[in-house]
């Protein structure tokens, strides 16, 4: 009965998610033809599927990703207002990219995201360490500690830029500000294979998952092994926006907003939200890349600043709507 | 025939063909050398001109403005360039500079194969050595331009009795300078100057260390600073006596095929220095 | 059915419940009362299985609570903590067919058949009107009873609930307990509930268990537990019990 329907949604949402995609993939910063390239023409061929196909996809999963672990950070910490990055994911991963940047190593490529999710993963050890007593995970502790690391990994970062150059200090915020310049197939790939894992372990723990949302107390009266839940469901989500950070740098909003947009139009469990939520963060973030590559006409905006835009307004209208 | 003329023609067999194998590795037609260069730097783009293959250029970034004709080529961005218009000007090499790449251009090249040469520009002494690498990878010869370069340099050396304190600022609030071990300072040095800042690299400056060790001579470039700004430091250091000079942002800041009128020009101001300098202290 | 024997607990060192044995058998209405900090709730999360006894052990059906696999025993026994606050809005429906989770496999959704579970509990607990309305949209009485239909949902042999009369209005009140009245007699379930209640317990229940600093000082039919000698030394209070229409009330003698 759920299957029924969760499909008319996801078709929905697919198609929406497709749209943007083409959209996304036609309209650039040059103008080029599908047929040039189909009849192979090198430089349409390099221009749309060296470059824009992947940057589109990458667009997409990143918005998945991060839509994805928002929504089972909220449904974990019962929280409404989590996002992926309180956890101090994003303070590790900035730290971590900043410091190299800073330093000057960034132009190894490869190198910055590499630290970026090293940083990433080593804030989240940090923060488990700091909020586990006794083999008990307390989700107050959990926010405690991610904020108070994230206020330290702040101050690390102001100080790796006062002390850089000024060059790699312009390349070091534009990275903090979120972008997906110069994403690349291996950059699709590395990421689709992490979300895909991440959610099919999401949604093998999604039937216990919900059951949190009625306290720890009735879920593990309900025979679900709360602890190991918490445990899985925190390391998932903070290792794949780990991931998502190292590639494209902190794009805020999305983990945020879109798991409320999904919940205000259907208001069901993490089951049927966690599918949706993928796709929608998925609309969001390519439409935001699009917006974030054509307002301007010879350089990028920070990619944040539209997931916000886009976001907020009808996050708003949704919210007038339903009081 | 006797040993001595057995081993002279085997000395001569061998020198052929050592001769024969030299003259054998083909010669690289000039159909092969790139003929669509982009260049992602100014200084790049003023070396590519000063090798005679300024032609070749079908875009540079945004900064690039010098010789005049390279202004009025199609642009592809700035810090972060962008990487379809260069691939939509189908270019068969990409020169950049290794200061301010952003690595995520290297990925991109690779991915869309355009071959890309990065060349470093820290020192004085790594221009000639990138005029002669951009002169390999174009198929231009660059001795004549490295020749001119050095004689433009070695003019302008000089020994002063009181080497003059000297501080590039390239910033001001906060205070960014121009620190050891980099080109600036090795022109200081040429100039017969010292660098007033200790430290290595382009160091955000305290104001303490200002006011600590203050320069006789502080430069400015032209553009990115307002006199109204180097008096707001001025003020708020509360030094005085320092003789602020102005220069052409575009050859001071550039490590490029003009740093020998940056020289002159250093030699120039400091020549002035010396001169006011002596008429003002009293003889000791 | 279901035996408690000599099961403590502490938090932090601070002893909760000090060697508490009790058995629970078929068709049963028992009332757990006791001041504030005697161990009722730790009683009943012991029993409910969201904590473990740090000694003694608890059986049901002759097995050890800690060898029934998790989800067989939350089939079996239903729980319903203190003021249930879901984090997001909910339909009814929803809220109760959640009910039937234990039943569900890992990747599995609700049958129709579960719907029908989800409905006929509604229906039990008179709610079935309120199925399609949401819970930020209920009174407090109307969501304990949609709480309470998502325990029945999954058609419990033992039902655990805390403090389910705690701030309800008197008419709420008296159709909870009816209720819970009417289930252990129409089911055979077995209901223990805590309330700090004690007319309202009395009158309803079969059996009442008074708690004090958690050990179990009483476990006896309300006309037993509540003699009035008992009453004077548990709650500091004279009074008597007096009987009508087979209800028993306690009427205080000051």
């Amino acid at each position: 009965m759920g299957t029924k329907r969760l499909l008319p949604a996801a078709a929905a949402l697919s198609a929406l998610l497709l749209i943007a995609l083409a959209l996304a993939i036609a309209v650039g910063s040059t103008s080029v033809s599908l047929r040039a390239a189909l009849d192979g023409d090198p430089t349409a061929r390099a221009i749309l599927f060296q470059l824009r196909v992947p940057r589109a996809l990458l667009a997409a999963l990143i918005g998945a990703t991060l839509a994805v672990a928002g929504l089972t950070f909220q449904t974990l910490l019962r929280n409404p207002l989590a996002d992926p990055f309180i956890l101090g994911v994003s303070g590790g991963a900035a730290c971590g990219a900043a410091i190299a940047t800073a330093s000057g190593l960034a132009r190894i490529p490869g190198l910055v995201p590499l630290v970026a999710f090293g940083g990433a993963c080593a804030a989240t050890g940090a923060v488990f360490l700091l909020a586990r007593r006794r083999e008990y995970t307390d989700p107050t502790r959990l926010l405690l500690s991610g904020l108070v690391l994230n206020a330290f990994f702040s101050a690390v970062i102001l100080i790796s830029f006062a002390l850089s150059r000024q060059s790699d200090l312009t390349a070091a915020l534009r990275w903090m500000m979120g972008t997906l310049f110069g994403a690349t197939w291996s950059d699709v790939l590395l990421l689709a294979v992490l979300l895909a894992l991440a959610m099919t372990l999401l949604a093998a723990m999604a039937n216990d998952l919900r059951m949190l949302a009625f306290g720890e107390d009735d879920a593990k009266s309900r025979g679900v092994d709360v602890e190991r839940i918490k445990l899985a469901g925190f390391l998932t989500g903070s290792i794949v926006t780990g991931a998502a950070v190292a590639v494209s740098g902190i794009i805020g909003f999305v983990g945020l907003l879109v798991p409320h947009l999904i919940r205000m139009i259907w208001r069901r469990d993490f089951r049927f939200l966690l599918p949706l939520c993928a796709l929608g963060g998925g609309v969001l973030v390519v439409l935001a890349d699009l917006l974030s590559r054509v307002v301007l006409t010879s350089s990028e905006l920070p990619i944040g600043a539209f997931t916000a835009v886009l976001g907020v307004p009808f996050f708003l209208s949704l919210l007038r709507r339903s009081r | 025939m006797n040993r001595r003329q057995r081993l002279i023609l085997i000395f001569h067999l061998s020198s052929f063909i050592v001769l024969l194998a030299a003259c054998a590795r083909p010669e690289r037609s000039a159909a092969h050398f790139p003929h669509r260069v982009v260049s992602l730097a100014p200084n790049v783009t003023e070396i590519i001109f000063a090798l005679g293959a300024g032609h070749r250029l079908v875009g540079t970034d945004d900064f690039s403005d010098e010789p005049a004709r390279a202004k009025s080529l199609p642009k592809v961005g700035g810090v972060q360039p962008d990487v379809e218009k260069i691939v939509a000007l189908k270019p068969d090499l990409v020169i950049a500079n290794a200061a301010g790449l952003h690595p995520n251009v290297t990925r991109s090249m690779a991915a869309v194969h355009v071959p890309l040469v990065v060349v470093r520009n820290e020192r004085l002494t790594d221009i000639a050595v990138s005029m002669r690498r951009i002169g390999a990878a174009l198929g231009a010869p660059a001795g004549a331009a490295v020749a001119a370069l050095e004689r433009a340099l070695g003019a302008e050396r000089r020994t002063r009795a009181r080497s003059p304190r000297v501080m590039l600022a390239v910033w001001t609030d906060p205070l960014y300078v121009a620190g050891r071990e980099t080109f600036a300072d090795d022109l200081f040095k040429l100039a017969g100057a010292t660098n007033a800042v200790a430290v290595n690299g382009w160091p955000q400056y305290s104001l303490e260390s200002f006011v600590a060790a203050p320069p006789d001579i502080l430069l400015v470039p032209n553009r990115s600073v307002t006199p109204a700004q180097v008096e707001a430091l001025l003020v708020r250091a509360r030094v005085s006596g320092i003789r602020v000079v102005y220069v052409d942002e575009n050859v001071f800041t550039r490590p490029g095929p003009r740093v020998g009128l940056a020289a002159k020009r250093l030699n120039a101001i400091l020549d002035g220095w010396e001169r006011s300098a002596s008429s003002r202290r009293p003889p000791r | 059915m279901l035996e408690a024997r000599g099961v403590s607990f502490a938090y932090d060192g601070t002893d909760a419940l000090r060697s508490v044995t009790a058995t629970f058998g078929r068709a049963q209405l028992v009332a757990l009362t006791g001041p504030n900090g005697s161990g009722k709730s730790t009683l009943l999360k012991l029993l409910a299985r969201v904590l473990a006894p740090q000694a003694g052990e608890i059986v049901f059906d002759h097995r050890r609570l800690r060898d029934w696999p998790a989800k067989e025993y939350a089939k079996n026994a239903g729980y319903l903590p203190q003021d249930p606050d879901p984090t997001f809005p909910m339909r009814a429906l929803d809220v109760v067919v959640s009910g039937r989770a234990p039943f569900l496999g890992r990747f599995a959704w609700e049958s129709a058949a579960d719907y029908d579970e989800a409905a006929r509990a509604l229906a039990l607990c008179d709610a079935a009107h309120l199925a399609d309305r949401y819970l930020d949209e209920m009174s407090g009485g109307e969501r304990k009873r949609v709480f309470l239909a998502r325990v029945l949902a999954a058609r419990p042999r033992v039902i655990l609930l805390d403090e389910p009369l705690a701030s309800l209005d008197v008419s709420h009140v008296q159709q909870f307990s009816a209720l819970l009245r009417d289930i252990v007699d129409r089911t055979g379930a077995t209901v223990l509930y805590a309330t700090h209640d004690l007319n309202w317990a009395a009158a309803y229940s079969d059996r009442m268990l008074v708690m004090q600093d958690g050990a179990l000082v009483v476990d006896d039919v309300p006309a037993e537990a509540l003699r009035p000698e008992r009453v004077r030394e548990l709650f500091g209070f004279d009074a008597e019990v007096i009987e009508s229409n087979g209800r028993r009330w306690l009427v205080p003698r000051r």
